[in-house]
């Protein structure tokens, strides 16, 4: 009896394997529910060249690291590719429970980050690839390199993030800072609350406001009375 | 680059029926006779030989002959005969000598193996058919007439089959002892005649070598874990590159990979090697089982790992241990210190295990995401204009930013044995929302300097 539900559940379970929709439509969902209610599917598309962007302290980092740890809750492999080597060990480090699948590849300029991408990608066995570039700036890849690894990670069905300006970008999700308002009035303290938001806007579809954790307090402070008495 | 036989041999000749007959059948017959020596090697139809030495304090060279027999016949093999000597040719002969007579083995004592082999008819001698023949219409009929003759005259009629048959009849014989050992790591070797130059001819050879290694792995059911290339350079020094995959492995094409990156690195960048190298030898340093995660059929997301450990392995060869790392945060108070990455180590340890998908109720909760601090190489320098200490304006390359929000300082310092350091880190945050981390210097004399050294994103 047992051995015949089994079946029945076998059989079922290939019948839905076989009704899987084919590639394009797979998603990773980012971990964070109000910024995948903002994106087309529910989530950041497989197989498609994502570019990632905003300025300094926009939270794009904290985002991708929070929808790369969720692809590793599943099981899957992650590798972000730390051109500009700036990444602090400590703020990764729970992404490798034990002998981790989390890897960062630390490439020593722009030719061999487009050859990591490339092998890393080619070889189908990572769910999901970051690139970091040298100055994490304008133009990280070239067009040439963008098609080339866009249709590696179509092949690889990975999900694919650069974190710069890139052209033929299947998707761009840019970042701001929300701003910090001083109180007047409130000389150094009390401490802000542990959160600030940050601005994210999914191509044209609209923008989101999500709550970012602080990394620590920050002192609320009067405006800045100008003293030009010069920096030391 | 030849490895030389043992200064003692042994040689088992027993009877080809049945499942013993070729090649394939010594090969099984030398697998039975491990039991009695370490090193066994099939030598072609119904012959192997074994690695006679050591066995001094064991009873002497005529207990390993009863030790062969014995696990011989526990096994089904029919022996006929054993012979030991100095060296295969000499043992090869005793062996059959020893058939013939149908007693106890013969062992010809150590250093008269050419005084052994002298009455042997030139058959029993390994030599080329027609050789054997066309020394035979010259009227030399037995290894000692053969032995006699001068080897310059030998050599000038027949070339180097002549020079080796001379050889052989004085009981010299260097051919390789390609000996059948589970235990040992395999490896292969190939000298090169004339010595490459050029990479291309280097890389054929690997492959054709990591090919021979791969498959001494599989018979031995293990993955290497590390392997040494080890290049014999023209002016007879010797050149070695460790071969390190991510995992235990026995993929030959992966294990090129990174016999390519390393022979690349010996070149000059164009193709061309620094030296001219003569011999090229693959070896096995360490083996571990394979290891596998079982996979998912009705998980799309489910990837190949071992496919994830090649491509780290060929990165990793190409650019240096240090390109592919784990974060591993050391407990110090500098910060540089404690953002610490250490090198992937390959081969270690079991696949992590896979915590289940988070559910829609802890999705639902993820609302508040910890930010990233992104901590630079080096310090930059920074100009700062404080007020009461604290704060109030930092310039760098790109400009004035107004701070906002200050918070600090933490006072670091450490170090006061050998080289004392004192920092005043603050975080600040700028008008333009920026979250920085800057210090503040302090140095012997007292002056002050500023520093940025990261950001939170």
């Amino acid at each position: 009896m047992a051995r015949a539900a089994t079946i029945l559940e076998l059989e079922r379970a290939i019948e839905r394997l076989g009704a899987r929709p084919a590639a394009p439509g797979p998603v990773a969902s980012t971990g964070v529910p109000a910024l995948d209610a903002l994106l087309p599917g529910g989530g950041l598309p497989r197989g498609r060249v994502v570019e990632w962007i905003g300025p300094r302290s926009s939270g794009k980092t904290a985002l991708l690291r929070a929808g790369l740890a969720r692809l590793r809750g599943v099981g899957e492999s992650v590798a972000w590719i730390d051109a500009g080597r700036t990444l602090y060990a400590p703020d990764w480090a729970d992404l490798v429970p034990g002998e981790g699948e989390f890897w960062v590849v630390r490439p020593r300029d722009d030719v061999e980050m487009a050859w990591c991408a490339d092998l890393l990608l080619r070889s189908g066995a990572f769910g999901a690839v970051a690139l970091h570039g040298p100055g994490g700036g304008a133009e990280v890849l070239r067009r040439s390199a963008t098609v080339r690894l866009q249709r590696l990670a179509e092949e690889a069905g990975a999900l694919f993030v650069v974190l710069g300006e890139v052209r033929l970008a299947a998707l761009r999700l840019g970042f701001r800072p929300g701003r910090v308002e001083p109180v007047r009035g409130v000389p150094f303290g009390p401490f802000l609350p542990p959160s600030r938001p940050v601005w994210v806007r999914v191509g044209k579809r609209g923008s989101a406001e999500i709550p970012i954790l602080c990394p620590v307090p920050v002192r609320r402070r009067p405006p800045a009375t100008r003293d030009r008495k010069g920096p030391e | 680059m030849s490895r030389p036989f043992p200064a003692r041999v042994a040689s088992v000749r027993f009877t080809t029926d049945g499942a013993m007959d070729g090649a394939a059948g010594a090969a099984r017959a030398a697998a039975i006779l491990l039991a009695a020596s370490p090193r066994v090697a099939a030598a072609g139809a119904g012959l192997c030989r074994a690695d006679a030495r050591g066995w001094e304090r064991r009873g002497g060279e005529a207990a390993l002959a009863r030790a062969l027999r014995a696990s011989a016949s526990s096994a089904g093999l029919a022996v006929t005969g054993v012979g030991i000597a100095d060296v295969p040719v000499a043992a090869d002969a005793a062996a059959l000598l020893a058939a013939e007579r149908g007693g106890g083995p013969v062992i010809v004592p150590p250093g008269s193996a050419a005084r052994f082999l002298a009455p042997f008819p030139l058959a029993a001698l390994p030599l080329p058919a027609h050789l054997r023949e066309t020394l035979r219409a010259l009227g030399l009929r037995h290894a000692g007439e053969l032995a006699a003759r001068p080897r310059e005259e030998l050599e000038a009629r027949f070339g180097p089959d002549g020079l080796r048959a001379h050889r052989l009849a004085r009981g010299e014989d260097d051919r390789p002892f390609r000996a059948l050992c589970p235990d040992a790591p395999p490896a292969a070797e190939l000298d090169l005649d004339p010595p490459a130059d050029s990479l291309e001819p280097l890389l054929f050879v690997l492959r054709h070598l990591l090919a021979r290694v791969c498959a001494d792995l599989a018979d031995l059911g293990r993955g290497a874990v590390r392997l040494d290339l080890e290049m014999a350079l023209e002016d007879g020094t010797r050149r070695t590159a460790a071969l390190v995959p991510a995992r235990p492995t026995r993929r030959d094409g992966l294990l090129h990979d990174l016999g390519r990156a390393a022979l690349e690195r010996a070149g000059d960048g164009t193709g061309r090697l620094a030296a001219p190298v003569a011999g090229l030898a693959v070896r096995v340093v360490g083996v571990a089982a394979l290891e596998a995660r079982q996979g998912d059929l009705f998980r799309a997301e489910w990837r190949d790992p071992m496919a994830a450990a090649g491509v780290l392995s060929r990165i990793r060869a190409r650019l240096g241990e240090e390109a592919v790392v784990w974060p591993a945060p050391r407990s110090d108070p500098r910060p540089e210190s404690r953002n610490a990455w250490r090198p992937v180590e390959m081969g270690s340890g079991a696949w992590p295990e896979v915590a289940p998908p988070p559910s829609a109720a802890e999705d639902a909760g993820a609302r508040e995401v910890p930010g990233a601090l992104h901590l630079l190489p080096e310090p930059e320098p920074v100009r700062v204009r404080t007020e009461a200490g604290r704060p109030r304006e930092l310039w760098d390359g790109s400009g004035c930013r107004e701070v906002a929000a200050v918070e600090g300082p933490e006072r670091l310092s450490g170090d006061w044995w050998k080289d004392p350091w004192r920092r005043e880190y603050f975080r600040l945050c700028t008008t333009g929302g920026e979250l920085l981390w800057a210090f503040r210097e302090v140095r012997r004399d007292g002056a002050l300097r500023w520093w940025l050294h990261g950001w939170w994103d």
